[in-house]
């Protein structure tokens, strides 16, 4: 049980530091839970399927999106809002700590595209999305440790295993969204 | 492209039994105790104890057993994965072999408890989230993280911005098949193909959809401010979450589940 506790109680600090919701205006409030529905929307168009059970589809570039255009306060907040919402309609329950680090952490972790918010040039909003999906993925490859240190034997390489998996769906997603989003920043006005 | 035809977001079958009438905090807490408890039965008769368990909330949710077990095949090659890998890694009294692959004695036992462990706790949260609709669960949860609020977490907030999301899904359906439809009248191809090309092809839907989404967005914030919103300091509800005796038989089944794994 205690492997990844110290990341999530980190990350759940992080969260409640950077939130000050309170001061944030109620348009910032209502952009979060619209692109978040247009997240939970793009999630249903897949790009890919893998027979393992991972989807690379565009829910990322909502996300990652007002990240890039809001800075990180509303791009942690944002995947705070989707994770839970995600394991609420399509839940995939292994243990009590895969949950909180594939849901709600692993979404936070897009949020930190935000801290290229302020840059301009296109490097920047890349460097953004790597950063963001860099720590998605080190989200879920920690769950996936998780559940090979609950569920399987020991003397397996859990890391190898579940780096590999979830890159295998993820990279897809991001390099798509690497293609798609300084595009739509730059076309949809502010 | 009809994408409401593919498209079904959420689980829940609104039906009319007892598990759907409990009061949506109290069955996340359950689920919650529930999926702790798992983790500390490991012998047979625990686990037989706690599938009858689950099996009797199938029952009284009055959702199709079918329909409740054909939900589970989207954990089924994790459980396979686990089962095998158990299975043959494990060491111990070895009862078959075959060249290099053995089963043991300690083998069997650890694969049925870690397969059935996994079972039991995706089948607790499909019943919470078959049996609860969207909007109830995150007002339960928002009631659920209310102690959190003294720390300074937005309880509320959150479970605002949750609300928004999923009444603004079927909206922003409407129009992506909307705009899907008028952009493949001006001949875009939505056809599928390679990664690239399906990323490329996207742009027409995706660009005029963020751009509705924040008008919609813009809309929604103005109309919240002029009937001055102000967060969820005194803000009153229109249906108030209630328990009743019903919440209470299910807290005492949990917990008579609880003292009998005690006793096995």
């Amino acid at each position: 049980m205690d492997l990844g506790t110290a990341p999530h109680l980190f990350w759940l600090g992080i969260c409640v530091i950077i939130m000050d919701v309170n001061s944030m205006d109620t348009r910032a409030k209502v952009e979060i839970g619209i692109l978040v529905a247009l997240a939970l929307l793009l999630s249903q168009i897949k790009l890919l399927r893998m027979p393992q059970g991972g989807e690379a589809s565009l829910e990322m570039v909502p996300l990652l999106f007002l990240a890039l255009r809001r800075g990180a306060k509303v791009g942690f907040l944002v995947g705070l809002v989707y994770g839970p919402l995600k394991f609420v309609l399509e839940p995939v329950s292994l243990h009590p700590l895969q949950i909180i680090l594939d849901y709600p952490l692993a979404f936070c972790g897009l949020g930190a595209a935000g801290f290229f918010a302020g840059i301009s040039g296109a490097w920047a909003k890349a460097a953004g999305t790597t950063l963001g999906v860099l720590l998605r993925f080190l989200c879920h490859t920690l769950s996936g440790a998780v559940f090979f240190a609950a569920f399987a034997p020991k003397g397996m390489n859990p890391w190898l295993y579940s780096s590999l998996y979830n890159a295998s769906y993820l990279a897809p997603a991001f390099l798509v969204a690497l293609f798609l989003l300084p595009y739509l920043l730059r076309k949809v006005p502010e | 492209m009809e994408l409401s035809k593919q498209i079904l977001i959420g689980q829940y079958i609104p039906l009319d039994s007892w598990i759907h009438s409990l009061d949506a905090r109290v069955k996340i807490a359950l689920v919650l105790v529930l999926s702790v408890i798992i983790f500390f039965v490991d012998t047979g008769k625990g686990l037989g104890l706690c599938f009858a368990f689950l099996l009797l909330g199938v029952l009284l949710s009055r959702i199709p057993f079918f329909y409740f077990v054909r939900g589970m095949r989207v954990i089924a090659f994790l459980v396979l994965t686990t089962a095998l890998l158990n299975l043959f890694l494990v060491k111990g009294e070895t009862v078959w072999s075959w060249q290099f692959l053995t089963i043991s004695k300690e083998g069997v036992q650890i694969s049925l408890l870690m397969s059935s462990r996994l079972l039991f706790l995706f089948g607790v949260t499909s019943l919470l989230t078959l049996t609860t609709s969207p909007i109830a669960l995150t007002d339960g949860t928002e009631r659920v993280l209310f102690p959190l609020t003294l720390v300074g977490f937005p309880a509320h907030e959150l479970a605002l911005m949750m609300t928004i999301a999923l009444r603004f899904v079927p909206t922003l359906l409407l129009e992506a098949e909307k705009i899907t439809k008028a952009q493949m009248a001006r001949g875009a191809d939505f056809a599928p193909g390679g990664l690239a090309q399906k990323a490329k092809s996207l742009v027409p839907l995706l660009v005029p959809l963020f751009v509705s989404a924040f008008h919609r967005a813009d809309e929604l914030a103005t109309a919240m401010e002029a009937r001055c919103y102000r967060g969820g300091k005194n803000r009153t509800r229109m249906k108030e979450l209630r328990s009743d005796y019903n919440d209470l038989v299910a807290v005492l089944l949990v917990l008579g589940l609880v003292c009998l794994l005690q006793v096995v």
